[in-house]
Parts: C-alpha cells; sequence; structure tokens
C-alpha cells in the first residue's frame, strides 16, 4: 500500500515535470513579488540591491519559491527596475558589506541617514501601480484586482487623514504588500507627504 | 567527513566570492543569516541555566556561474563550537522551461520548514517546532538529483512540484529517525555505504489571491541496507499555509512508517501556528507543536508564544516563551525563554 501511494506520487511529479506549461499567469511582477516573496519571509525592496544581484537572487528564488519562468521574470523586471544603481564596476561586486548592513538596521544607523525623497521614493516603490501621477494607472495597474487607489482624487484624500495613509503604506492594503519594514518611518512619512502632493489641486494656467 | 564539508565549502565560497572580474558581473553574491540568542532553560526542578547561543553564522555563495548554470551554496557555523558544515551545494540547469534540474547536496523538499522556512530570520517563533526532530529530522539535506518547477493554472495559481532521488536516510535499526542523517559516500557509521536510493518529492498548489498554499510530501526508502531485513523507512506531510494582509496561519503535518525487526514504528508530528503583522514591525505569534512517539514517554506537546520587532525586512528582534505539557517520562518541564537577534544578509 505505501509502495504504491509513493508510487502513485512520484508519478504524478513526473507527469507535472513533463506536461508543457503553457498556461501562463499574465500578472505583474510588483504582484507576484508581494505573493509569492511574502509567502515565506517579508518581501524585499528594490532598491536593497543592484541589477545584477537580483539576477543572481531571482535564479535562487525562482528554484526555492517554485516560480514559473514568466513569473520570475516578471518580478525580476520590477525589482531591476528600483534596484540600487551601481556607482562603479567595483561596487557590483558581491553584496557583503556589514557595515552597510548594520547602518541599515540599526534604529539610528552608524551614519547619519539622508533625508528621505518622497518623489524618488514614490517613483522607486509606487508609480509601478500608481502611476506617476497617482492615478492610479500605472503599468502593472492593468493585472491587478481591485485596482490601485487613484492617489491624485480629491474626494479619497479628504477621506483619509495622514495617519491613515501612513498605516496602509506601512502596513499594506488590499494587494499591496506594507512597505514600513523596508523603508522606516521617516520615509513613510516622506511618501505621505508626496501622496498628498499627488492630491493637491493643480494650479490652472490663467 | 567533517573536514572535507568544511574544505568543500570553504572552497565553494572562495570560489565564487574571489571569481574573476568577468564572472562578478553575472551578479555571483555572498550572503546568508546570523543570529545571537540569550537563553533560558529549566533543566530540573530547582535547577536552570542561562547562556548566549551565536545559533547559526551561516554564509551563501550564489550565481550564475555559465549561461544556464546556476551555482549555490551554504556553509553552517552554529552554536558558536566547532559545528559547521555544509549545508548544500549544488549546480542547477535553468535551460528549460519552468522545469529546474539540480544535482548536488540539496535541502530535501519535504513540506515547507525543512526547505523554506528554517532559516532563523524568516522562522517566526525561535527553535525548531516539535515534530521537526525525530519525525522529520529537519534540517535535512541529501546528495542526489531534483526535478523542480510550476504550472500556472490561471492568474495567480499555480501547481508546484519536486521529485527527487537521494542517497537517503540510513542508520540502525529502530534508530531515531534524526540520527540517520549523513549517509554520504565517507559515511560508515551504519557499517557501509547503503546502496538503496530514496525517492520522494512535494505536490503543492498556491492560490496567490486568495493567499492559499497547500502541499503533500512523501519520501520512501531503505534505510538499513541489509538483504535480511531490508526496513523502509516512510514519510508522508502535508502542510497548508494562509496568508491574508497581516495574517498568517499555516500548519504542517508528519507521519512517518518506520520498519523494525520487533514491528513497524509508528511516528507523528507537526505544528499549527498564527503570526499578526501589526504596522509592519510588530508581529505576535502562537505556535502548538507536537510529536506522539512509539514510547508513550517520549510524547510531547509544546505551547510557544512570542512577538518579533522588524528592524529590517530581513532583521528582527525575537522573544518566545516556550511552555512544554510533558508525558510521565519527563523529568522536567523543560521551559524555556529566548530573546533572539537575527540578521539575512
Amino acid at each position: 500500500m505505501t509502495r504504491m501511494t509513493s508510487a502513485l506520487f512520484a508519478a504524478g511529479l513526473l507527469g507535472l515535470a513533463i506536461a508543457p506549461a503553457r498556461l501562463e499567469a499574465q500578472r505583474s511582477g510588483v504582484e507576484i513579488w508581494s505573493q509569492t516573496c511574502g509567502r515565506c519571509h517579508m518581501p524585499q525592496p528594490a532598491i536593497r540591491y543592484t541589477a545584477d544581484q537580483w539576477e543572481s537572487i531571482m535564479l535562487d528564488m525562482a528554484l526555492f519559491a517554485r516560480m514559473t519562468d514568466d513569473d520570475a521574470a516578471a518580478v525580476l523586471a520590477f525589482l531591476k527596475g528600483g534596484a540600487k544603481k551601481v556607482a562603479s564596476a567595483d561596487s557590483a561586486r558581491g553584496s557583503f558589506r556589514p557595515w552597510a548592513v548594520l547602518a541599515s538596521v540599526g534604529p539610528a544607523g552608524l551614519t547619519p541617514p539622508p533625508e528621505p525623497d518622497g518623489a524618488a521614493l514614490y517613483s522607486q516603490n509606487c508609480s509601478a501601480c500608481h502611476g506617476k501621477a497617482g492615478k492610479g494607472d500605472g503599468a502593472a495597474a492593468a493585472a491587478l484586482n481591485p485596482k490601485p487607489t487613484n492617489l491624485a482624487d480629491t474626494t479619497f484624500q479628504a477621506s483619509r487623514t495622514d495617519t491613515q495613509l501612513a498605516e496602509a503604506i506601512a502596513s499594506g492594503k488590499g494587494t499591496m504588500p506594507g512597505f514600513g519594514a523596508g523603508l522606516g518611518n521617516d520615509a513613510v512619512k516622506a511618501l505621505v507627504a508626496y501622496v498628498r502632493l499627488l492630491g493637491a489641486p493643480k494650479e490652472k494656467n490663467p | 567527513m567533517r573536514v572535507i564539508s568544511i574544505v568543500a565549502g570553504c572552497a565553494l565560497v572562495l570560489a565564487l566570492a574571489g571569481a574573476p572580474e568577468r564572472a562578478s558581473a553575472q551578479g555571483l553574491m555572498l550572503t546568508g543569516y546570523a543570529d545571537f540568542e540569550a537563553r533560558y532553560a529549566k533543566t530540573g526542578p530547582d535547577n536552570s541555566e542561562v547562556f548566549f547561543d551565536n545559533y547559526h553564522f551561516n554564509l551563501i555563495a550564489l550565481g550564475k556561474i555559465y549561461k544556464n548554470l546556476f551555482a549555490s551554496g551554504e556553509v553552517e557555523y552554529e552554536h558558536g563550537g566547532e559545528e559547521i558544515m555544509l549545508e548544500y551545494a549544488f549546480l542547477s540547469y535553468t535551460g528549460l522551461r519552468n522545469v529546474r534540474i539540480t544535482a548536488g547536496k540539496f535541502i530535501v523538499p519535504f513540506g515547507r520548514f525543512n526547505k523554506d522556512i528554517h532559516p532563523t530570520w524568516i522562522n517566526k517563533v525561535p527553535d525548531r517546532p516539535l515534530g521537526m526532530d525525530n519525525v522529520f529530522p529537519q534540517t535535512y539535506s541529501d546528495v542526489g538529483l531534483w526535478v523542480s518547477g510550476a504550472a500556472a493554472l490561471s492568474p495567480g495559481t499555480r501547481v508546484v512540484y519536486d521529485a527527487f532521488v537521494v542517497n537517503g536516510l540510513m542508520g540502525e535499526d529502530g534508530g531515531d529517525i534524526r540520527d540517520l542523517r549523513d549517509n554520504d559516500r565517507d559515511d560508515l557509521s551504519a557499517g557501509g555505504r547503503d546502496n538503496n536510493k530514496a525517492f520522494g518529492g512535494r505536490l503543492g498548489v498556491e492560490v496567490g489571491p486568495a493567499g492559499f498554499d497547500l502541499g503533500a510530501s512523501a519520501y520512501t526508502g531503505n534505510y538499513l541496507d541489509d538483504p535480511a531485513t531490508n526496513l523502509t523507512l516512510t514519510l508522508f506531510g502535508a502542510d497548508a499555509a494562509w496568508s491574508h494582509r497581516g495574517l498568517e496561519i499555516r500548519g504542517e503535518a508528519i507521519f512517518a512508517s518506520q520498519d523494525a525487526t520487533g514491528g513497524s514504528l509508528k511516528k507523528k508530528g507537526g505544528y499549527a501556528q498564527a503570526a499578526y503583522l501589526i504596522q509592519g514591525r510588530f508581529e505576535p505569534v502562537v505556535r502548538l507543536s507536537l510529536k506522539d512517539m512509539p514510547g508513550e514517554d517520549d510524547d510531547r506537546r509544546r505551547f510557544s508564544f512570542g512577538c518579533s520587532y522588524y528592524l529590517a525586512p530581513s532583521s528582527s528582534v525575537r522573544l518566545a516563551y516556550h511552555v512544554n505539557m510533558e508525558s510521565e517520562g519527563f523529568v522536567t518541564n523543560n521551559n524555556a525563554a529566548v530573546a533572539q537577534f537575527n540578521i539575512g544578509f
């Protein structure tokens, strides 16, 4: 009985292994990143690694997370889009810089952190879904259900306090992952301020 | 064997980390995880111990080494003592669509905890659950071949599979399953190498939008290479997880059937765990784990509760307390408190 069950199990696995897998998921990289990476651990922010490093990491993660090739490619494209920029060829080499790790995880860090740039943070982390102008029309929006919130909508802006916006950014909401642990409180505050600008009435030309 | 593991591991890490500039453009990386713990544990009715533990400092080297060939290896240094092992080191071929073929020493893909959840920066409760020691010998890595991949059923839903053939667990007649590991070429502890291979795998379904993840695992193989007895160890496992916003609930159950000259030994274990992430920083967690062994005195239940504070997505400070609900065979309850700092880097 045990042998037979094991044989059937093995046969099922083999069948799947050799079967053509053409039913591809057409989902956005950010959505797959949020759901698949979040199955085991907090999704790592794109800016943590360089594009080259994400290439290697995704080879490893595609294996561990059993992703389809298309899903892995979509996630990689999303992560490379917001990846850390390389200052020189030498800095692309390896990621093990203990001082950088310590500086990034300590409550205050070892070096004074730069002032968070809300616009840059929004571009790196939010615009893929919410769009450049915050209208919920980013490149990834088409595949999302429900659709990303239109942050430029004044009715939406009026219905949310800064605290509520900060909580949504930090902890996530709906299909949106939380960014609080990855970015920190100051960055979340900077994002709230920038989101408010997106909803501010635009001055009309005289 | 330990010396060979150390030398091979160090050679792999150095080779990848020190690869020529041409290779660095392919994104070779040195990563890993580490943790530091302060522990308090009851060791007797009137005794206890308090100690620091450098439980892990594990270095992982990974990267694409040529076109569709990918290499990864992890050197495991545990407890700040002399224990240095090669947890895995493999080559993986990525040239086939949705199929990965991996050869070498890899973490055996049985269930979720053994392969995916056990690193301390991921595992929300310090320590492995009961059942992941004497029923399934986590962390179990072995030498062999592994085929894995996924097929999309619909957007967000995929079937995932792992199939493997490995040297397999090997040891004494009716022995503790945890002691059956390390059946590699140089292991002669059980009177010679085991010529029988072990087979198994995991079949799972992931429904991304709903947050469900379900799987079933199997493993079977002779664990004593003796024509007269032909003793087989078979393991079955089921795992499930559900996450919704900050809430995550997961569990696994493992059933072992171990042939022995005195009769078949039935063992089972598992855990259920719930965690809730608040404000992206705080995460309280509770876990109930158990193991039922052939001897009633070895049965055990453990209730664990704790909380994590995330300094970063891959670093946290965790506090946990284990309450052991013992059967009579245990002299003390062995309750323990753990404070842990961990980082994945």
